[in-house]
């Protein structure tokens, strides 16, 4: 195993580097030294604008977002011992879509500015509750019952999509699940900071017992794990983070599944030691295609964020199913 | 009969300066169940033809009627564009969008109705030909003339009173998509007297004009499209950007989107609003 | 010194009463095998005895307080339980499975503190599995992978340590060296339960044995007096021949019954 502090340096060294890209990278170059000359004597201009009103906040959102994604995703992983879970696959992150769907959809985010993520996490609580109560005994079986949880989801998104009031409604809410963290502002970063970092603190209390139950739940309870509340407290966690993430973003997949599998070669299977790295991987995932998207040359349209992140992601579900169906019996 | 079907088609070739329209049928000189399936053609065609002639018109056209010329579409009847309403219907002539579909001309040519299409206006000269199309179509070419000859005239007008220092304006609506250059909205801006700063992007295709460009181009003024659907939509979330909203405050204009998207006579009034409201903005360009 | 006492404790499931009245009582020093037929209820009892399910009659108390009024975490400092055929869900080292083991002591946040890493190179070694410590616990042989998980029960120095069917798959002499362990460990001072199958070892190294049918406790004492052909006659059905029960050189036998057809 690599040596912890060159880990942390190297880990460290790449987020600052996300985030630097991702403050730097636009349609307009930013002069630095216009820059460097408004910290010291701020007055507006036109680059200072640019970054503080739209870069900063976009680069903001992507750290919560990303690191949400991947503290959801290694909770998920060891409260069901399983390699496949993440948010997406156990329903939460349609519920969370349908929750903001909805909250658009009816004008609430026009009159109540908070109703987008309350709405979001909202949803993403139901189908947490849901796959959750339905999946009661064993892995397998909650996973399912997150496929049929996001099933249902995805019906309510058709639905909305199918009785959209004139075709540019339909439209919009098309590229809205998409996802995307373009012009995003500091009135949503406020908006759903609070509820992401109580989430986190929710993710984070689950340390002890996702270790614990290393040795399966039958020990684990034994060693005085409340099973049920790690349950809780991990679906609690993962409906408010992803819940007010997907809010603001829409649909971003996969992160959650791939940041832990990145991190755990270099500090190991122990389910503690690999919540914080998840969370800081998720967060350079999520910037790096950020800018991609803000990079790639298209013709038309942008390649929007959910779908950069689709594209990568998909493959590596694949080889993660081929590499698990090599490995067991 | 003949010599009117054929004056129509010559009227309708020599207008289009293009082979006539494919028709499955023989035109009619003065239809009497005309049945449109596309937006825009409904609104001409209601303000051409008394509503007795008029089969049906297309459920999105209601909005705007109750805007242009309200109460226009009472008792008419509405179509949602399917095939079997041609069957239904039985007009004996149906104005549809270029994108009609081949089940629908297949039905339309067994109930004996022609169907042309119509196009969708870029310019205040595709205005006059299109209205001047269907006028010919209809059999009332002389209101069709006169609704051509107010559209002159108010262009006339604003002619007469161009500002001596063209003003900047981006139709900035949803960031992903600006008309430019070849646009009916680049025409009324131009018309109104004002430059359009998408049109000068030196890659037309290039893909958005996000608030980073639109912070770079520093136009005087943003038009904001207001479709009368008041539903709520995102595009109220795009221009609500903190940024965007304090930098051009008091610089936005509004515009009915539908007079940008279907070419109508009334068109020109877009162009006059925008004209009398660009005349309003502030002194002076935009600053931080 | 600590004493458990189950009094009339019952299971139900389904109309049926997979545990049914069972009362007794066992303390430090005792080494309890706890025997009887495939379906006589010794898992769910055992879960019971644990604090791990609630009886649906009776109660069982732990130094006369009630195991429902014990708080989780306290139970398990002094209380360790390892289930059938326990695994390493991750393939964490030998070290850190053992580690796990004293979950119940740590903090909410944190690495091992510095005082227990040494808990842990003892509980290893205790159980002759320090060359290991590096080894993914998902890669070890049966007797190892038993062996580490006794080390992980042992780390915490519980007084009371429960194992169901802890010699389970394991070669002749991975089981005799984990029931010589366990049976240590009671003399040593701790009360050791243990359900097991192979009732020559358990005729051996066991100090009292409890046997169970059909959900009821038909017999419980020291494993010389209780351990009779008769009783294995009665609650195994077969005709068994015990020699020397609880001495070093028991021996149970088991011959077909000539009257039953095979």
């Amino acid at each position: 195993m690599v040596g912890k502090v060159a880990l942390r340096a190297l880990v460290s060294a790449l987020l600052l580097a996300c985030i630097l890209l991702s403050l730097g990278t636009g349609r307009v170059w930013l002069d630095p030294a216009v820059l460097f000359g408004a910290i010291f004597e701020p007055k507006p201009s036109l680059p200072w604008l640019i970054l503080s009103e739209l870069r900063i906040p976009r680069t903001i959102l992507g750290l919560l977002v990303g690191a949400s994604l991947g503290l959801s995703g290694a909770v998920l992983q060891g409260l069901l011992r399983n390699p496949l879970a993440e948010p997406g696959l156990l329903g939460v992150s349609a519920g969370a879509a349908l929750g903001a769907v909805i909250a658009i959809y009816f004008g609430l985010s026009a009159t109540f500015a908070l109703a987008t993520p309350v709405l979001g996490i909202a949803g993403a609580m139901m189908a947490a509750a849901l796959t959750l109560s339905i999946g009661r005994g064993g892995t397998l079986t909650m996973i399912l019952a997150g496929a049929a949880v996001s099933g249902l989801m995805g019906a309510g998104l058709s639905l909305a999509l199918n009785f959209a009031p004139n075709p540019s409604a339909a439209y919009e809410i098309t590229i809205w699940l998409l996802g995307s963290l373009e012009n995003r502002d500091w009135g949503q970063v406020l908006l759903v900071a609070p509820f992401i970092l109580i989430g986190w603190l929710c993710l984070a209390l689950t340390v002890r017992d996702i270790d614990a139950l290393t040795l399966g739940e039958a020990q684990a309870e034994s060693l005085g794990v409340n099973i049920a509340r790690t349950r809780w407290l991990a679906l609690a966690g993962t409906a408010l983070a992803v819940g007010a993430a997907t809010a603001v973003t829409g649909s971003v997949g996969f992160i959650g599944l791939i940041a832990p599998h990145l991190v755990r070669p270099f500090v190991g299977h122990q389910p503690s030691r690999v919540l914080l790295p998840s969370a800081l991987f998720g967060a350079i995932l999520l910037l790096f295609a950020d800018v991609a998207t803000r990079v790639i040359p298209t013709a038309g349209q942008e390649v929007r964020l959910g779908v950069l992140t689709s594209i990568v992601g998909a493959p590596f579900f694949f080889w993660l199913v081929l590499k698990l169906r090599r490995m067991s019996p | 009969m003949a010599m009117a079907v054929t004056l129509v088609a010559g009227v309708t070739v020599a207008a289009s300066g293009r082979p006539a329209q494919r028709v499955a049928a023989a035109l009619p000189a003065k239809p009497q169940r005309i049945m449109s399936t596309n937006m825009c053609s409904d609104l001409l065609l209601l303000m051409l033809v008394p509503k007795e002639r008029i089969a049906s018109v297309t459920y999105l056209a209601h909005d705007a009627v109750e805007v242009l010329m309200p109460g226009a579409d009472d008792g008419v009847p509405v179509n949602r564009g399917a095939a079997e309403e041609v069957v239904q219907q039985q007009p004996d002539l149906i104005l549809a969008s270029p994108w009609s579909t081949p089940v629908m001309r297949r039905l339309a040519a067994k109930v004996g109705a022609p169907v042309v299409e119509i196009d969708s206006a870029n310019s205040f000269a595709d205005i006059r030909r299109i209205t001047r199309q269907i006028g010919a179509l209809v059999g009332e070419p002389e209101r069709a003339e006169a609704l051509v000859a107010g559209m002159d005239r108010k262009l006339a007008q604003l002619e007469r009173q161009r500002p001596a220092r063209p003003i900047e304006v981006v139709a900035w609506s949803a960031g992903d998509f600006v008309p430019g250059a070849g646009t009916l909205t680049d025409d009324i801006i131009r018309a109104a007297g004002a430059v359009n700063l998408a049109a000068q992007l030196p890659d037309e295709s290039s893909s958005s004009f996000g608030i980073e460009e639109l912070l770079v181009a520093r136009p005087d003024s943003i038009m904001r499209g207001q479709t009368d659907y008041s539903e709520p939509s995102l595009q109220d979330a795009m221009s609500e950007h903190p940024v965007v909203r304090t930098a051009f405050k008091g610089r936005r204009i509004t515009y009915p989107v539908f007079l940008h998207t279907c070419g109508l006579p009334q068109s020109a009034d877009s162009a006059v609003q925008l004209h009398d409201a660009l005349a309003k903005l502030p002194e002076g360009g935009v600053a931080w | 010194m600590s004493r458990i006492e189950a009094k009339a404790v019952s299971v139900r499931r389904g109309g049926r009463a997979i545990v049914d009245g069972v009362t007794m009582q066992m303390e430090s020093g005792q080494f309890v095998g706890l025997i009887g037929p495939n379906g006589a209820g010794k898992s769910t009892l055992m879960s019971v005895l644990a604090g791990l399910l609630r009886a649906d009659a009776g109660s069982v108390a732990l130094d006369g307080v009630p195991l429902s009024r014990l708080h989780r975490r306290a139970l398990a400092q002094v209380r360790a339980y390892l289930p059938q055929s326990p695994r390493a869900e991750w393939p964490v080292s030998v070290e850190r499975l053992v580690a796990l083991g004293l979950t119940p002591q740590l903090p909410a946040f944190g690495g091992l503190p510095g005082e227990m890493q040494a808990s842990v190179a003892a509980a290893l070694e205790m159980v002759d599995m320090t060359d290991h410590h590096d080894q993914p616990a998902t890669t070890l042989s049966g007797g190892e992978l038993a062996r580490a998980m006794l080390a992980r029960a042992l780390v915490g120095d519980p007084a009371i340590v429960m194992a169901d069917e802890p010699l389970a798959g394991l070669d002749p002499r991975h089981a005799l060296d984990g029931v010589d362990r366990l049976r240590k460990l009671a003399l040593a001072g701790k009360l050791v339960i243990a359900s097991m199958h192979e009732l020559t070892l358990a005729a051996r190294y066991t100090t009292r044995v409890a046997v169970m049918h059909e959900g009821r406790l038909v017999a419980f004492g020291p494993t010389a007096r209780t351990l009779t052909s008769a009783l294995l006659h009665e609650v195994f059905e077969v005709n068994a021949c015990v020699t020397g029960a609880g001495t070093p050189a028991a021996m149970v036998d088991f011959v077909p019954s000539s009257s039953k057809p095979l």
